[in-house]
């Protein structure tokens, strides 16, 4: 790996202005696992030369329920967000999407504001020694639209790029309604991610804490992932879901998807197709509205019903 | 003690004196489920030392500069930045090391020109890792691309480049023929056709061992001696191959292993930062350290081969086979091996024809090169003919259990060319073992008719499937040689180059002196491998360390017993006037005639050097016939759970039946057959190398994105061991590592139809493949 140097930030401040200070050769770590990945295979045009480590920063790990929402800094580690019983008894798709990311041991070191800001895990951005130069690295072309497709978007291209997003706990969070809180500006999940640009930080932005409103009472929340190996494995498809009331016919509905599109996905037909049933009357028609308006590429269509499939799993489950 | 058999090969009519068949009930140590791994301990405590470990003081490192293109001619190559940049001690060219050929006659150490992603164009050596990586990227080398070919298939086209020669194809075609297989698919009332790959669109293909540890030697060379300290499959072999190419006596050169992550048959087949690492040490007088990097291991090292299966089989409505024909094209890579030459020839002797005809043909490709894993090449044929023997039953409609059992080979001897001693059988127990795997399984009453599942709930169906497999392993298993020394304390110390890799050769070669010497497990102890303190004996591959050092190991005892009873009559420490009169058991030497006599071994070796000096015995036995043929036979039952909705399967249960001869350590045969089924599960169902067809490049050559399985994913394995003793094989055990697992590569897809309908030709078996077969795409 190519020598850098490594800066302790110690607050939000301080990280912000160092940001500022080295610009496009700073990069931000907390757990390291996605950026350490990265520069070991030498994936990017360029190496950073600063690291600016938010470890340092104190007091940012936390899981707390303040007011009716559940308040998590962009340092707690995965793994206790899967088993903080917080969030497992009222924010359980959360749980259980922190649960569904890698391993133990990279959940341990993984954090909440790390796995939503993570970059595309397309097999041509990461291939090593950047042998793809392509659109998101300011390239000439997305090579996976002619190429190997077959984990990519099925919901279009951002700015000509088709991939798809990897995230986890995003889905989780779309569906739950949560509220990204950086340095700058409070926004809402489903807004915080580009399709191109992984996430709609500035160059001096970062994630400080994710806000999770109170599901509302007798609702269901659920969470499902689909990949190809049952652990450490990233998802084909995952979706998770916000239903009231939980039985019933229902009143109102969130339903996100990921890694179908370049960015977490709101199903909106398909909470749609639930409201004034319940959801076992309306599971199929929601499933199958989830994919309403998907275009597959050649080797992906069989995210089609995949996705539909993982919906259902998700409202019935 | 022993019954002893005179072996007497059916063939030659030579006899085999040294064939040791023993009495089960009298065994101590063999088969004792109580016996721990020799370095279990260190292994799981993390205090094991393997060959990355090692860092010397004013150690240097190599980094190769690697082709990026899959087939390309460098044109120039500018390392001026490389060689300025702090640290760099030195920039190796292909002009260099010239005269480094690594595989004749295609591969150098360096290449000009090269045939496959990450061929290898240049060297860095370095003051540390970083700098020799970052020296790397400041190579600037300019390439000429080649076309390129990937698939075998399309290799044999007449549009495709060709590699080497006037053809793609390596060698004339293997063929088997016996009978008369155009009449006998005449005589069939039907006959089931089908064609089935390992690769797929989009390009998925090629198996890597999955090598956890990775590669990696260090090297040095002090006082004109040269030590590898090496993560070989075979230490002998680094040391014959390393002091071949530096023009150096075999006993300058000492390699040394520490523990070792695996060993299925690629560690130091195509190495060249070992061959390299050593120049380099000799050279600059430093120590050299060389570690191959997860990609580079994966787009350049030897794997399973891609292969392409044509199949006919011919059934009367009465379930029998009238004939069986194949035709296999394989991918042999860049730098050939004949991996097709016979790789459907178990199926032969797992299945009774009269009529059948093979045909093999390697194929030069641009993709990843070949080698063993964890078997040559039987696998997969294995997991092609498993699916289609299951349609052929369903053609007929007859349960899957009893066309196998109809059609088993079940008699003993010879299979194909009756002239040809090398397709020996032996003895067959794959009727009993099927009969016993359906029977364990509940095999005939879970199965209830062509797809239809075992249960459904919601989108959630269950079903089972079975297959069989069989291979020959163990033979071709020479040197076979060993020493074993005394100390004062009644211990021994077992030297034999049979290298440990993970397999347990520490502990198993060390049961079987222990069992011989009449002494407890834990009084043997063979230590790591270091080549100055053993001689070299049978070097893992092939599954024939068991089979190849144990009879040496006997001997070895033997020799080791006749002095221990010399030295004890001589220290009137027995009352006997003769070694004849002697033997030994727990621990001591008793008189035969009156067994209430007894000395311990540990007062006898205490008295060595006052009489004789430390005993060494030695055995050394050499096979007589290189074709000798131990088979083993498996049969596997999967039970999976197939999510009708999203393609995703999980397999539940397997149940196994296994006749791998006697089992002499226990706990080391679970550990295999765990592993093995493991692995046969991953290679089927979840791995493959991606590429981007455009330009050939592997898209997921990382342990990530290439999917070895993780405990997650495993099964609950219920397995058998059914203990036939090999009349050949020491103390009748034999080679049990690679025919492990193998039946599950078909008995999940068997299993997958069952519950779904899903029909899969290809592996791996993914999601989006069981989706299509449902008509959901």
């Amino acid at each position: 790996m190519k020598a850098f140097t490594h800066i302790n930030a110690t607050s939000v401040q301080d990280a912000q202005a160092k940001l500022a200070q080295y610009g496009a050769s700073a990069k931000l770590i907390a757990g390291g696992t996605d950026l350490v990945g990265l520069m070991q295979h030498r994936s990017l045009p360029t190496q950073p030369e600063y690291i600016i480590n938010l470890k340092t920063i104190p007091d940012m790990d936390y899981i707390k329920e303040e007011s009716d929402t559940l308040k998590i800094g962009a340092l707690a580690k995965l793994h206790d967000i899967a088993f903080s019983s917080t969030v497992t008894g009222k924010w359980s798709a959360l749980a259980q999407a922190a649960r569904a990311v890698a391993s133990w041991q990279i959940r341990s070191m993984g954090t909440i504001g790390g796995n939503i800001c993570q970059q595309t895990r397309c097999w041509y951005y990461r291939n090593p020694d950047n042998k793809f130069n392509c659109l998101r690295k300011g390239g000439p072309l997305c090579y996976a639209l002619a190429g190997n497709n077959r984990e990519h978007s099925i919901f279009g291209a951002t700015e000509g790029c088709v991939t798809s997003h990897p995230s986890d706990t995003a889905v989780a969070l779309v569906a739950l309604d949560a509220k990204i809180v950086t340095n700058k500006q409070t926004v809402a999940a489903l807004d915080f991610f580009d399709g191109f640009k992984d996430t709609i930080l500035a160059a001096d932005e970062l994630v400080t804490e994710i806000q999770v409103p109170a599901p509302p009472s007798g609702s269901k929340q659920g969470f499902a992932k689909a990949s190809l190996r049952r652990a450490v494995d990233f998802p084909l498809v995952n979706a998770a879901c916000l239903v009231t009331p939980a039985s019933g016919n229902v009143t109102a509905a969130r339903i996100a998807m990921n890694a179908v599109g370049t960015k977490p996905v709101l199903a909106t037909a398909a909470g749609t197709a639930l409201v004034g049933k319940t959801i076992a009357a309306a599971a199929d028609a929601a499933a199958s509205a989830a994919v309403n308006g998907a275009t597959a590429l050649p080797y992906n269509k069989y995210k089609f019903q995949m996705a539909k499939g993982v919906v259902k799993r998700a409202l019935t489950s | 003690m022993y019954e002893e058999f005179d072996i007497i090969d059916p063939f030659t009519k030579e006899h085999y004196p040294h064939s040791i068949y023993h009495d089960a009930t009298k065994l101590k140590v063999m088969g004792d489920p109580t016996i721990l791994r020799v370095d279990a301990g260190e292994k799981v405590t993390g205090e094991m030392k393997f060959a990355n470990d090692i860092v010397l003081p004013n150690m240097v490192y190599l980094k190769f500069k690697r082709c990026p293109f899959s087939h390309a001619k460098v044109t120039s190559m500018d390392t001026s930045k490389a060689a300025a940049l702090p640290g760099v001690v030195a920039v190796i060219r292909p002009e260099d090391v010239a005269d480094m050929v690594t595989s004749p006659p295609y591969e150098y150490l360096l290449q000009t020109e090269c045939w496959l992603v990450g061929n290898e164009v240049a060297a860095v050596v370095a003051e540390d890792e970083d700098i020799a990586e970052e020296a790397v990227a400041l190579i600037d080398v300019q390439y000429q691309e080649l076309p390129f070919v990937l698939n075998p298939e399309d290799a044999l086209l007449s549009s495709a480049p060709v590699l080497h020669g006037d053809s793609n194809e390596v060698g004339a075609a293997w063929t088997l023929k016996r009978g008369d297989t155009a009449a006998g698919l005449t005589q069939a009332d039907k006959v089931v056709e089908g064609e089935y790959h390992s690769i797929t669109k989009p390009w998925t293909g090629g198996r890597d061992h999955g090598d956890i540890e990775g590669e990696s030697i260090t090297v040095t060379w002090e006082n004109s001696r040269m030590t590898l300290y090496t993560s070989a499959q075979s230490p002998y072999g680094d040391v014959n191959t390393i002091a071949g190419q530096l023009g150096l006596p075999q006993n300058r050169v000492r390699a040394v292993q520490g523990g070792s992550g695996v060993g299925f048959g690629t560690k130091g087949a195509r190495n060249k930062g070992k061959i390299l690492a050593a120049w380099v040490a000799k050279k600059y007088n430093r120590p050299c350290k060389s570690r191959l990097d997860p990609e580079s291991q994966i787009n350049t090292s030897g794997g399973q081969p891609d292969q392409h299966h044509y199949v006919k089989v011919g059934v009367k409505n009465d379930g029998t086979i009238t004939a069986i024909e194949g035709t296999g094209i394989g991918n042999s890579g860049p730098w050939g091996g004949r991996q097709m030459n016979d790789a459907h020839i178990e199926w032969d002797k797992m299945f009774d024809t009269a009529n059948i005809s093979l045909t093999g043909r390697d194929v030069y490709t641009n993709a990843k090169p070949t080698s063993a894993v964890r078997c040559v090449h039987h696998p997969i044929p294995t997991t092609f003919m498993g699916i289609h023997m299951d349609r052929v039953a369903e053609t007929l409609n007859m349960n899957p259990a009893d066309f196998l059992l109809k059609n088993v080979r079940k008699t003993s001897g010879v299979g194909g060319d009756p002239s040809n001693p090398q397709w020996d059988i032996g003895v067959t127990p794959m009727p009993g073992l099927l009969q016993d795997a359906i029977d364990k399984s509940g095999f005939k009453s879970k199965w209830k008719g062509w797809t239809t599942p075992m249960s459904v709930s919601g989108s959630k169906q269950t079903g089972i499937g079975i297959a069989m497999h069989c291979c020959r392993h163990g033979y071709l298993a020479n040197p076979e040689s060993a020493m074993l020394k005394t100390n004062g304390d009644g211990t021994f110390n077992l030297n034999c180059g049979s290298a440990d890799v993970g397999q347990g050769a520490r502990t198993v070669l060390a049961l079987i002196a222990a069992e011989e010497l009449g002494v407890t497990a834990k009084d043997v102890f063979m230590g790591t491998m270091d080549t100055s303190l053993s001689q070299e004996s049978r070097s893992p591959g092939g599954s024939t360390v068991t089979r190849g050092s144990g009879t040496a190991i006997i001997l070895a005892a033997r020799d080791m017993k006749e002095q221990l009873f010399k030295l004890a009559i001589a220290a009137k420490l027995i009352d006997a006037t003769d070694p004849t009169q002697l033997e030994t058991a727990d621990g001591k030497i008793y008189l035969k005639s009156d067994t209430s006599k007894t000395v311990p071994i540990a007062n006898v070796t205490s008295q060595q050097n006052g009489v004789t000096g430390p005993l060494i015995g030695r055995g050394f036995y050499a096979t007589k016939r290189i074709n000798w043929m131990h088979h083993q036979w498996d049969v596997q039952v999967a039970e999976v759970e197939v999510d009708v909705d999203t393609g995703e399967f999980k397999v539940l249960n397997v149940f196994a039946e296994h006749d791998m001869g006697r089992i002499g350590w226990y706990r080391g045969a679970m550990n295999q057959y765990c592993g093995g089924t493991s692995l046969y599960f991953g290679i089927n169902c979840l791995e493959g190398m991606v590429r981007d067809e455009a330009t050939g490049i592997p898209l997921n050559s990382d342990y990530l994105g290439y999917k070895i399985p993780t405990h997650a994913d495993i099964a609950n394995y219920n397995f058998f061991f059914n203990e036939t003793p090999d009349p050949y094989g020491p103390m009748g055990l034999k080679g049990i590592a690679e025919p492990m697992g193998p039946a599950v590569g078909a008995a999940i897809p068997n299993a997958i139809y069952n519950a779904c309908g899903a029909r899969l030709y290809s592996t791996p078996l993914t999601n989006d493949k069981i989706l299509a077969a449902l008509g959901k795409v």
